[in-house]
């Protein structure tokens, strides 16, 4: 079934929707929420929560990109579970190695009044990916949105596991460089 | 800004990258299937013709009497020999009919029930395949709209013009032809924000 078909569906109350949904994208959803908490049972939860929230957000939304939609949702909903679950305990697992790469350009205090423009930052952050190589795109998207480890990226791309760190390196240096010429206090 | 609020953020970066980055691998992949396959394909057949070849000369050289009988004019008569049974086709139709254009792809049927990976378009009745993931912001020279995608099935393999299957396809998909190169044709993506994408696709067996 269409991605547009699937939508048409939750906007006619039709609970089809999720199960279409389920069929098309419940593993990717699954993964988007797996390579953050890394446990099965609440990924799935995620994943049925996903739904839910799809389900009550559509209508009044009709996203172009169904993919994209669904796993924003996910990953916003498992970051919300993984700080709830690591809020006593800092382990060393793999997305708490994501999170510490990103916080090589994140002061690590809370931010400024700037910061809560999101819509503005997110722009800033649009421009700069566009400015990159799509591989280099490619390499940063999987890494920091879908949280990939270093050893998928690197099958993905067909390159070596040391020119992908070496490359994702460059990019959270430029990145920050290119953010905080732009007025944003990290 | 604290690392999670940092993740956090980045979650609303533009959807046609992160489709990008999902549809990545799955193009990569196939294209190092086809190549694979292609060449294991070129060597199976390379063994076979020496098989043939080696099996035709050691015929020929089995009904030979008298093995230091090489000269020309005994290679030809071996060769009118070994090629006595064959028949020279009688007219043009004839002979088109053994070169018969076959696809060198197979693509799941209707009833075998598999996903087809690698989204391919019906158009003027050939079968054109998404040739990989390169996304064109503009369209060459000469290639003009000549139809959208009109009909869509994921696990069926098109038979009509403007009919496609497989993944990231949708009716309305505007496709692009060029009457001086129909080896290739270009399929509009809607990237979001207003921005059109062209994926090429080239005809099966090319």
């Amino acid at each position: 079934m269409t991605d547009e078909n699937i939508i048409c569906l939750y906007w006619d109350r039709n609970e089809d929707a999720i199960l279409e949904t389920s069929r098309k994208y419940g593993h990717y959803c699954y993964t988007i929420a797996y390579n953050i908490l890394y446990n099965n049972e609440d990924s799935e939860e995620c994943v049925n929560d996903t739904y839910n929230r799809a389900w009550n957000s559509m209508p009044p939304q009709r996203p172009s990109i169904l993919s994209a939609f669904l796993g924003k949702i996910t990953r916003n909903i498992s970051l919300n579970r993984y700080k709830e679950s690591h809020a006593q305990k800092r382990t060393g697992d793999q997305f708490a190695v994501v999170l510490d790469e990103l916080g090589e350009i994140a002061s690590g205090t809370a931010g400024p009044e700037k910061m809560t423009e999101e819509g503005e930052f997110t722009k800033a952050v649009n421009d700069f990916l566009s400015g990159l190589p799509k591989d280099k795109r490619v390499m940063f998207v999987r890494r920091y949105w879908y949280s990939d480890d270093i050893g998928t990226i690197a099958g993905r791309l067909g390159i070596p596991e040391n020119n992908v760190s070496v490359a994702l390196r460059r990019i959270r240096i430029k990145l920050g460089e290119y953010l905080t010429e732009r007025g944003f206090d990290l | 800004m604290k690392k999670e609020e940092l993740f956090d953020l980045l979650n609303d970066i533009d959807d046609g990258y992160i489709a990008e980055a999902e549809e990545y691998r799955k193009a990569k992949r196939a294209k190092i299937d086809t190549r694979i396959i292609r060449y294991i394909g070129i060597a199976a057949s390379v063994i076979l013709v020496a098989g043939i070849l080696g099996i035709l000369l050691m015929n020929m050289g089995g009904r030979s009497t008298s093995p230091q009988s090489t000269s020309a004019a005994t290679t030809a008569d071996r060769y009118a020999e070994a090629t006595e049974d064959y028949e020279q086709p009688t007219d043009a139709s004839e002979a088109y009919e053994t070169t018969e254009y076959e696809p060198t792809t197979t693509l799941p049927t209707e009833d075998s029930g598999d996903r087809i990976e690698q989204p391919v378009v019906m158009y003027n009745g050939v079968l054109y395949k998404m040739s990989d993931d390169n996304i064109e912001y503009e369209l060459p020279e000469g290639f003009e709209q000549v139809g959208e995608i009109i009909g869509y099935d994921a696990d069926t393999v098109p038979s009509e013009d403007f009919y496609a299957a497989g993944p990231d396809l949708t009716e309305g998909q505007k496709i692009y032809g060029n009457p001086e190169d129909t080896n290739v044709i270009y399929v509009a993506y809607d990237l979001g924000e207003d921005r059109i994408g062209y994926r090429v696709f080239k005809a099966d067996g090319i």
